[in-house]
């Protein structure tokens, strides 16, 4: 009985065949040997897939592969190392700029600058305007008079 | 997943030795480092070379793989597990620059002659695997190139045994329909 192409395609596939075992190696052998088209699909992809395996790139690495390889290691080991310690010396900046700034307080209290506005009479000079300012005519309640 | 010669040289020996230069490469030994270039370099390029068809690309991954093992060195947990792990690193680095390219749909110039590993034929797989998404193309290269075994690839790519089976049908698949249309009826 020869089983449909569908199903020997279906047959094929990797994962079913994992399942049927040997089972679907016999059944897709029979399968080509009666069918001109699978037969052929068949031979081609051995074909192919040979093609594939002698096309693989074997040649040796360049003279420089290693140098260059070991080279590039130490500066990755370097450039992991300042990242690793860079926080630790931003940290250390930081506490030296608090340590000198507390120090120069300290050493000597600061003398607050004063600054005196003509000659230190802007308070008397506002007080006798305000005074003045109370004495001045308003004519409002006058006109209400006449 | 093991480098051919060290199963020459008997497997336990070879991966003793590893695990010992791995912790001395921990340490800082150059040495060390060295010997473990020299043991997983080859290997590397070739599976790079073949994923990618481009020998510079190849040599610059593998000097990356190289690299990012190094760096983290401290999470490998079993020192004998390198070749296994460096080998990871450097098919995930390959499927990452495979992504970035988009596959190229192309008319294919027809070869007279497919008996031998020449020149066009090397051209012309190299563009059949271009029209390949880099999932199927990273699968069919690790198995039918590098001849690793579906466990390998599945472990290799991250992905469970399946899926390795099915992408691995659908590639043979898309190939031979690729290859056909190459060389020509």
């Amino acid at each position: 009985m020869k089983i449909p192409c569908g199903f020997y395609a279906w047959l094929e596939g990797q994962s079913h065949r994992r399942v049927f075992g040997r089972l679907a190696s016999v059944v897709s052998d029979r399968h080509t040997i009666s069918c001109s088209d699978c037969s052929s699909d068949r031979e081609e992809l051995s074909l192919a897939l040979d093609m594939l395996r002698g096309s693989s790139m074997d040649f040796e690495p360049s003279p420089q592969f290693d140098e260059r390889l070991l080279r590039r290691v130490q500066v990755d080991r370097v450039r992991h190392s300042l990242n690793y310690w860079s926080p630790a010396f931003v940290g250390a900046a930081v506490a030296a700029l608090v340590i000198l700034t507390a120090i120069q307080i300290v050493s000597g209290p600061a003398e607050m600058p004063s600054i005196k506005f003509g000659n230190g009479r802007a308070p008397e000079a506002r007080n006798t305007l305000s005074s003045e300012a109370s004495y001045l005519p308003t004519l409002a309640p006058r006109m209400l008079d006449q | 997943m093991v480098d051919a010669k060290l199963t020459g040289m008997g497997r336990a020996e070879a991966l003793f030795e590893e695990s010992t230069w791995v912790s001395r490469c921990r340490q800082g030994d150059e040495t060390a480092l060295g010997l473990l270039i020299a043991r997983h370099r080859a290997r590397l390029i070739r599976t790079a070379a073949n994923l990618l068809r481009d020998r510079h690309e190849a040599e610059d991954v593998a000097q990356e793989a190289f690299l990012k093992a190094f760096r983290e060195l401290g999470r490998l947990r079993d020192d004998r597990a390198f070749s296994g792990y460096i080998y990871r690193i450097c098919v995930r680095l390959c499927m990452d620059r495979l992504r970035l390219k988009r596959a190229e749909p192309g008319e294919f110039d027809r070869i007279q002659d497919h008996d031998g590993p020449s020149i066009e034929n090397r051209v012309v797989i190299a563009r059949i695997l271009d029209q390949l998404p880099y999932d199927l193309r990273t699968t069919l290269v690790l198995r039918e190139m590098e001849q690793l075994s579906y466990e390998e690839v599945a472990e290799a790519m991250h992905v469970p045994i399946g899926t390795v089976r099915s992408r691995l049908h659908t590639a043979r698949e898309r190939f031979r329909k690729l290859w056909v249309e190459a060389v020509g009826e």
